[in-house]
């Protein structure tokens, strides 16, 4: 992999990196606006807000400087190894999200409690035995070479999943608008 | 100050906007003769030349915007606009938040794939990456206005 491969990889794990840390906040520090303080990792509020924004960006810059570092010493014969692990990782997370619309689906319409369908664990089950399935069926082409477009691809479903993550702020307005 | 730095947060940010939405036309509807119409000329441009500029700006848009300007918005604006409950105005500058992020880790990439010599190949990772750095600079450009003027919006 040469030298330049960095940029591409950089960029896909901030994004990556980014919503790990937004959504579980790991923050490297807190910053306190009103008190114009800064704090180690992430802390409640003090006085006024806190935040974690600042944060969450460094989390992933030097998350994504390591594995940006780490690529350049992948050669090209495991280039395609790469490519099956992102490729089954984007699968596995596509999957993840149907079966967990169709585990809450079922629960909310079966008259029983089937609260094994409520666990994290049943749509990652179901999703990483789909996922298995499926990569038996992935064309040649999409297990040889990585593909450039994950730089894209990858950043635009971290955009997304942002979007489904604020719902609970749109929802009640989107709600009224159609009344 | 911050009135100051609203300003020059705005004048940046309409001139990454002219930049980016040039380079997108020119990635989306390539110039093929010679340009006669003023939305032919529009595309015509050397839109390679404008990924350095386009990459300065948008640093320091988030500069400005992310390190001088954000405090006082979680400080004083965005806590009036949850009291007033205006919860979509808020989820759409989260959202920008996070769309500026996302589009900050992607200019190495960008940058990248804009290289001189354009490698043919690469053509559609790059309109790839421009659509949607451009959409990222726009949505920012649109909501930040919004929320700016949303006190005269709902009086």
């Amino acid at each position: 992999m040469s030298f330049y491969r960095v940029f591409p990889v950089f960029s896909t794990a901030f994004a990556v990196l980014y919503l790990l840390a937004a959504t579980f906040n790991y923050a490297l520090f807190t910053y306190h606006p009103l008190l114009h303080e800064l704090d180690l990792l992430a802390r409640p509020a003090k006085a006024g807000p806190a935040m974690y924004w600042y944060g969450w960006i460094t989390t992933a810059a030097i998350g994504a400087l390591v594995v940006a570092a780490v690529a350049t010493f992948v050669t090209d014969q495991w280039e395609r190894w790469v490519q099956r692990a992102i490729a089954f990782a984007c699968a596995y997370a596509v999957f993840y999200v149907i079966a967990n619309g169709v585990a809450v689906f079922i629960y909310d319409r079966s008259s029983h409690e089937l609260e094994f369908l409520k666990h994290w664990a049943t749509p990652a089950t179901g999703a990483l035995a789909a996922t298995v399935i499926a990569s038996f069926f992935f064309p040649i082409r999409w297990t040889q070479r990585v593909w450039s477009g994950w730089t894209g691809v990858i950043p635009l479903s971290v955009m997304l999943v942002f979007v489904y993550l604020l719902r609970g702020w749109f929802i009640p307005s989107v709600g009224l608008i159609l009344k | 100050m911050i009135t100051a730095l609203l300003l020059i947060h705005g004048l940046v940010a309409a001139a990454l906007i002219g930049a980016i939405t040039h380079q997108l036309f020119s990635v989306w509807w390539p110039p093929r003769a010679a340009p006669g119409s003023f939305f032919a000329r529009f595309r015509a441009v050397n839109v390679a030349s404008y990924t350095n500029a386009i990459i300065i700006m948008f640093v320091i848009e988030t500069f400005v915007g992310g390190v001088l300007l954000y405090p006082s918005y979680r400080v004083s604006s965005r806590v009036v606009m949850e009291q007033l409950r205006l919860a979509a105005p808020v989820g759409i500058f989260d959202l920008k938040e996070h769309f500026s992020t996302v589009a900050l880790g992607l200019l190495p990439a960008y940058w990248y794939y804009w290289r001189q010599p354009l490698s043919a190949e690469r053509a559609s990772i790059r309109k790839f990456l421009t659509t949607i750095i451009a959409f990222t600079i726009w949505w920012n450009f649109l909501v930040g206005h919004f929320t700016n003027n949303i006190r005269g919006l709902w009086s």
